[in-house]
């Protein structure tokens, strides 16, 4: 039977840009070129040193990113997953050491889930990913040979307390041990969950977020250093809050305020820095986009209105001062790229670099 | 390359060629049909005239019918008739073949049903994959009914003429009209609602009555008040709330016309639609209530069974017909992809034809019909029977215009066969012309000259050189194991033309080679073989190595891979070689596969026949 080729150009859901940003450089990923026609959205990968303003374009090279692409990072190490799209069923993977200067391809027996953080390595070159069957696999060195860790069925089985909804993201705690977020159905539960003499069970019993508020879905979840970010949407996403919770070393949880959530609204990027700090940029249906920010024991701030066409954010470090930098936003038209930092007075943004990414239009079609 | 295949346009030159050609071969066969009925009919007149000469000398007495055909089934065949042969003439367009599906049938169908786009697509997949048969068929068969309803006036083969028309006319009304629109959520009468080509199956189903239908006075008054009914149905439907047809500017009438108005057409019917569309735009309730009024008024005139009622019905009729014909559908034949008149010319035939059969009974006609021989003519000769046309009985001697008129059915319907023959063999055919691929591609090239030896490594980490291969035809391509457009496609025409190979498939192998410099490990050709469906095929080979080896392979074949930054696929060549048992290349094709599926499965026919050329070479 020939395999059934889905129509060309039907677009998926959408997959929100991620940043994400280490002591040793930041990254982001953003959508560029036509967003309203898939074979013409091109994904790109974008690194910023330690110390450096300036993004450079590492996107990958080799396979069409159209359907996506994301990123998991530690340390100076980046892997690179493309989402399949038209007929490419599974997800080509790349790694790099050298900050995107060159690549290595890696196999990945299967696709990739839409997820920001569906993919996590951590310093020995070990990978986790979530798979479109709900599945999570593991790779024990370079990526190279890939084997199931747990799926979502088997979560469910070990945590009714969370009545787990679906696999969200997957990383590495900061004692190189897997970590895997689900949405929970039940209120005010976490769905994170990690392993103790081949079992699995939820990391943080004990953890709450938007009591009372409904399921909770989890949206980002990333390690840096000691400190392990997870960013949660309560409620649902579109009338509920986001709420983001800290651990220092796998200890205990803090967690920030909840930010609501106008009805409607969607997280079209978030970012997560060194510092733990997380950036949203969230649209709404009607209203302008807006640009929040939090950090361990900070409330949500809401940042001046970004400009026009902002589909990306990052929140890098300044390895010389280290001081945390204010949020990078990336506007994007076409295949032209804009950096926007805040004014010193902080109530306008600046465009601090323009680049041009080298699209091939039609290379999809 | 990848991202660079798109649809031939209509006017493709080899599409066109092959067209042409056909259609001068089918005429050949016509033309001997022609001859072969000239012939037929001098050697009547000889042997009628032997006969005379051995009986004496008597001439041939010619009688007088006094049944003769009823003005009304006269006015419909005729009709009709020419407007088959019209529409047999435009059908003759070089845009016909390529063009019929995008621009007609598929526009026809939009907005449609689910159901009713099933329906039709299941009718164009035989134009789009048999595109020359089904054009040059369309040519023959509606040529060879103009032909034959006008040719013969009376009889069964007149009838039959016209159950003809009618079969031939739902096919065109359900597959080329998409049921002339009636399911869409604009129709109207005014834009053709419920199809020209159903208006001439009514034609068709009238003439294929028997002629005393048209001497039974309830019958046809019958007619005339189901067509009075029917245009008080399509007032209605006008008038109903909440269709568009009110509004002016942005309304469904408006809109139509608008979109007419653009159509590729002679300047004086755009701007005459156009200037209609103005007027609507401005005062498009008061059209919708003209709309309304007249068609529910000339309803109500030809129901009301009145002689001066239903003439003046029919009178307004026709002069709304013209105008709407100009102003609103643009004559229809005249611009873009024309396929026929429209509607409203065989709309006002219609309905003049049922004023004529209601109250125009025939009258004793003096047209000689048969002639026969008086010292043998029964005096019950059936042809004096009032409800049965002439038809020379078995001692009659049939007048040389009456074998004329027969021998011009018979030729007919000859021709209709010529179209309606192949027409057939491309409905049952699944495969798909490779003629398609080769106006996307070009013709294959010819080649004999020794294949560029290579060495590399299968899907299964076995060796695998050319040489291994020797004794057996090799079909090779170069494909990205993660590609997401063009090799999938490619790796399933080369599965397609494998399975149909069926037995001799065991002396052909089916060898792609990788053409992409960074994903190229067996890996990724696994993956890409089981996404495939390619993993159970003993004869498929999917090779790598390391990439000094790919690169050399790559460049002695002429096959291009580039690597693209910014998320872009690797380009390469879409290039395909059959190469035979003693290593010698023998064609070389390109194998985009094309926009759509039926340009892939023709590309798959394509390398059949080429492979199938050096296995029995």
């Amino acid at each position: 039977m020939v395999p059934a080729i889905p129509a060309r150009g039907a677009t998926p859901p959408a997959l929100p840009a991620s940043g994400v940003s280490t002591s040793d450089g930041s990254w982001s990923t953003l959508p560029m070129g036509q967003p309203s026609k898939q074979s013409n959205t091109f994904w790109e990968l974008f690194h910023a040193a330690p110390g450096s303003s300036r993004w450079t374009l590492v996107t990958p090279e080799g396979t069409a990113d159209n359907g996506g692409l994301v990123a998991g990072v530690a340390g100076g190490s980046i892997a690179a997953g493309v989402l399949p799209s038209a007929l490419l069923r599974f997800s080509p993977l790349s790694s790099s050491s050298n900050g995107g200067d060159t690549w290595s391809p890696a196999f990945l027996p299967g696709g990739l889930a839409r997820l920001p953080d569906a993919l996590a390595i951590d310093a020995s070159g070990a990978g986790l990913a979530v798979m479109q069957d709900g599945k999570v696999l593991a790779a024990s060195k370079n990526l190279g040979s890939w084997a199931p860790l747990v799926s979502t069925v088997a979560l469910r089985k070990a945590a009714p307390a969370c009545a787990v909804s679906a696999i969200a993201a997957v990383a590495f705690s900061a004692v190189a041990a897997p970590l895997v977020a689900t949405g929970c159905a039940r209120s005010g539960r976490v769905g994170l969950f990690s392993r103790t003499d081949g079992m699995w069970h939820l990391a943080s019993p004990s953890l709450r977020i938007g009591t009372g508020r409904g399921a909770t879905d989890v949206l980002r979840l990333e390690t840096s250093g000691v400190t392990t970010t997870l960013l949660a949407a309560v409620g649902g996403v579109g009338h509920g809050v986001l709420e983001v919770a800290w651990t220092q070393d796998d200890s205990g949880w803090t967690t920030s305020p909840s930010l609501p959530l106008r009805s409607g609204d969607s997280i079209r990027a978030s970012a997560v820095g060194a510092d733990g700090r997380v950036a949203v940029l969230v649209n709404g249906p009607k209203a302008a986009p807006a640009v929040f920010e939090v950090g361990p024991g900070r409330r949500w701030s809401s940042l001046p209105p970004p400009p026009s066409g902002v589909a990306g954010l990052a929140l890098p470090d300044d390895a010389l001062t280290l001081e945390a930098q204010p949020v990078d936003l990336f506007g994007v038209h076409g295949s032209a790229l804009s950096v926007y930092e805040l004014t010193p007075s902080g109530t306008t943004w600046s465009r601090v670099q323009t680049t041009q990414a080298p699209i091939s239009y039609g290379s999809s079609s | 390359m990848p991202g660079m295949g798109g649809a031939p346009q209509n006017g493709n030159s080899l599409i066109v060629s092959a067209f042409h050609t056909e259609l001068f071969h089918q005429l050949l066969v016509v033309l001997l049909i022609g001859a072969i009925c000239a012939i037929a009919f001098n050697v009547f007149r000889t042997v009628q005239y032997r006969q005379l000469r051995a009986e004496g000398g008597s001439a041939p007495i010619v009688t007088a019918d006094s049944t003769p055909e009823p003005i009304a089934r006269r006015v419909l065949r005729i009709g009709f008739g020419g407007l088959w042969i019209l529409d047999g003439l435009l059908q003759l367009q070089s845009a016909m073949p390529l063009g019929l599906p995008s621009n007609v049938i598929q526009p026809s169908a939009a907005g449609s049903p689910q159901w009713v786009q099933h329906v039709v697509n299941s009718g164009l997949s035989v134009w789009t994959n048999h595109p020359i048969q089904a054009a040059s068929a369309s040519v023959w068969i509606q040529l060879g009914l103009g032909i034959w309803l006008i040719a013969a006036p009376r009889g069964r083969w007149s009838r039959l003429g016209g159950a003809a028309s009618v079969g031939w006319g739902l096919v065109v009304w359900i597959f080329g009209e998409a049921f002339g629109g009636i399911f869409a959520p604009g129709a109207t009468w005014l834009f053709g609602s419920p199809g020209a080509v159903l208006l001439y199956c009514v034609g068709g189903l009238l003439v294929a009555l028997p002629e005393r239908a048209f001497r039974t006075p309830r019958l046809v008054r019958i007619i005339l008040t189901l067509e009075g009914a029917f245009l008080i149905g399509m007032a209605v439907l006008q008038a109903w709330p909440g269709r568009g047809f009110w509004q002016g500017r942005g309304g469904t009438l408006a809109s139509m016309v608008d979109q007419m108005s653009r159509t590729p057409q002679p300047r004086f019917l755009s701007s005459s639609v156009a200037s209609f569309g103005s007027f609507d735009d401005a005062h498009g309730w008061a059209v919708n209530l003209f709309a309304v009024v007249a068609l529910a008024g000339i309803g109500g005139l030809l129901i009301s069974g009145r002689r001066r009622a239903a003439l003046g019905g029919i009178v307004a009729l026709v002069v709304l017909c013209l105008a709407d014909w100009l102003l609103v559908e643009d004559l229809g034949f005249l611009g873009g992809v024309g396929t026929d008149p429209n509607s409203m010319l065989p709309m006002a035939l219609l309905f003049v034809a049922g004023y004529l059969a209601a109250f125009r009974l025939p009258v004793e006609a003096d047209a000689p019909t048969l002639a026969v021989d008086e010292t043998t003519a029964p005096a019950d000769s059936p042809t004096t029977t009032p409800d049965s046309p002439p038809v020379p009985s078995r001692s009659a001697r049939p007048t040389p215009a009456y074998v004329a008129r027969a021998l011009a059915a018979v030729a007919a319907l000859a021709i209709v066969v010529v179209g309606a023959a192949p027409m057939a063999m491309a409905a049952v055919n699944r495969g798909t012309d490779p003629i398609l691929s080769e106006a996307l591609d070009g013709t294959p090239n010819s080649l004999d000259s020794v294949a560029p030896p290579f060495a590399l490594t299968d899907q299964h980490g076995r060796p695998v050189s050319l040489q291994s291969l020797r004794g057996h035809t090799v079909a090779l391509t170069f494909l990205d194991p993660v590609c997401t457009t063009d090799c999938p496609l490619i790796a399933q025409e080369f599965r397609q033309a494998d399975q149909q190979l069926s037995s001799q498939g065991e002396s052909v192998d089916f060898v792609a080679i990788v053409a992409n410099p960074i994903y190229r490990t067996a890996a990724f050709t696994n993956a890409f073989d089981r996404q495939e469906g390619l993993t159970h095929l003993p004869n498929w080979y999917y090779l790598t190595g390391s990439l000094q080896t790919l690169q050399r392979v790559w460049d002695s074949y002429g096959v291009l891979v580039n690597t693209e930054a910014a998320g872009a696929m690797v380009a390469h060549s879409d290039l395909a070689f059959v190469i035979d048992p003693e290593g010698r290349e023998r064609d070389a094709l390109i194998d985009d596969p094309g926009p759509t599926q039926q340009y892939a499965s023709s590309f798959s026919s394509l390398l059949l026949s080429r492979i199938d050329d050096v296995v029995h070479s």
